[in-house]
């Protein structure tokens, strides 16, 4: 069972074992740099920095591990806190009026297209639709896209994600649903003809 | 047949009806509209294609320059085991480890170890130190207990947070 594995080498690493942080790393790293740029709309060079950050908070934290919940929970709870502070600062320190998490962000919109959705292998037609799908995570707002990706994009049961995110799971089911209306709502033209019905004209 | 809810709120509920997150009931009249909906058809097909295009965005990965910088981080942050593995024959740093001293107390003590130079370098057998250690070794008394008894000095070392030694 992969969550018995992580805890033996998580206790093993607690015991100072440089080879069990090395094996958890390499189970983690994607997973979780793949979360971190997608909550940062793209940038991966912010995310890797991030990333780093985890792990060494991981490593100073490592004394105080106690095996009572999984271990991708902590280290996805871990990620997340990191990402919303991270995001909180960049908001104060460009000023902006609103202190909501979901301000757009700055310089994620130029290394989206290119940085997420640029496989050489796909379409041209496909990135461009990557793109835009990618662009369209990154508007999310914050609590909802953290939620979005955990569930869809990296696999996670909606009572792991309320594990992850301190939140009661059927608040976790709402925002999922409610995040997948709102990319739909978004990607209109790319996911077919968009809402024949006006949502105004709502008795 | 059911009276048929409006398309809106049908529409509302196909995420959690797509998850199975609905009630059976529930369900069943999201299932009886969607029979007779063409439009909200669509739309459900429209959500099942944005799982879709979810899925198939590309996984990605850190450079390697990120993955080696953090590694060695954190390798950096763990406390050194003490080494245990020295062989027959010790440079002057191997020495300084096996002694738990600085190299430059060794250079400085230099006339006092056994040593030999092998090809411009000063070496040391680690049985030779060995029997140089078990020559020095000795007890050591603290000035004080002979005076006030172990006890006492103990409570008086740790008060004035160690021991003086006079070696």
């Amino acid at each position: 069972m992969k969550t018995d594995e992580d805890r033996e080498l998580m206790l093993s690493f607690k015991q100072g074992n440089p080879c069990a942080f090395d094996a958890l790393f390499d189970r983690y790293r994607d997973p979780v740099f793949n979360f971190l740029c997608r909550m940062l709309g793209g940038q991966t060079d912010r995310a890797e920095d991030l990333l780093l950050e985890v792990f060494v908070k991981l490593a100073e934290a490592r004394d105080r591990y106690e095996p009572t919940a999984p271990f991708a929970s902590w280290i996805f709870a871990v990620a997340r806190n990191h990402c919303l502070n991270y995001l909180k600062s960049r908001t104060r320190r460009q000023d902006l009026q609103t202190v909501s998490l979901d301000a757009q962000m700055p310089g994620a919109e130029a290394t989206l297209g290119e940085s997420l959705a640029a496989p050489p292998s796909r379409s041209p037609a496909q990135r461009e639709t990557g793109a835009l799908v990618e662009r369209a995570i990154a508007a999310l707002p914050a609590e909802y896209r953290d939620i979005f990706i955990l569930h869809a994009m990296e696999g996670f049961a909606h009572e792991a994600v309320a594990r992850m995110t301190d939140q009661n799971p059927a608040t976790v089911r709402t925002r999922y649903h409610r995040a997948r209306q709102m990319l739909r709502a978004a990607l209109g033209d790319v996911l077919g003809s968009p809402d024949p019905q006006p949502q105004e004209a709502r008795p | 047949m059911n009276p048929t809810p409006p398309c809106q709120s049908v529409r509302d509920d196909l995420s959690p009806y797509l998850a199975g997150d609905l009630e059976s009931g529930h369900a069943r009249v999201i299932a009886d509209h969607l029979a007779h909906c063409a439009a909200c058809r669509a739309e459900q097909a429209a959500l099942e294609s944005l799982d879709g295009l979810v899925t198939a965005l590309p996984r990605l990965r850190p450079s390697a320059a990120a993955d080696l910088r953090i590694r060695e981080a954190v390798h950096a942050s763990l406390p050194r085991a003490p080494r245990t593995d020295f062989g027959p024959v010790l440079d002057a740093d191997d020495l300084a480890e096996y002694l738990h001293v600085d190299r430059l107390t060794i250079e400085v003590c230099l006339d006092e170890l056994p040593a030999f130079e092998f090809g411009g370098k000063l070496l040391f057998r680690k049985a030779s130190v060995d029997a140089w250690i078990e020559r020095k070794e000795r007890t050591f008394a603290g000035q004080l207990h002979a005076a006030i008894g172990k006890q006492e000095a103990i409570e008086t070392a740790r008060s004035e947070g160690g021991v003086t030694w006079t070696l």
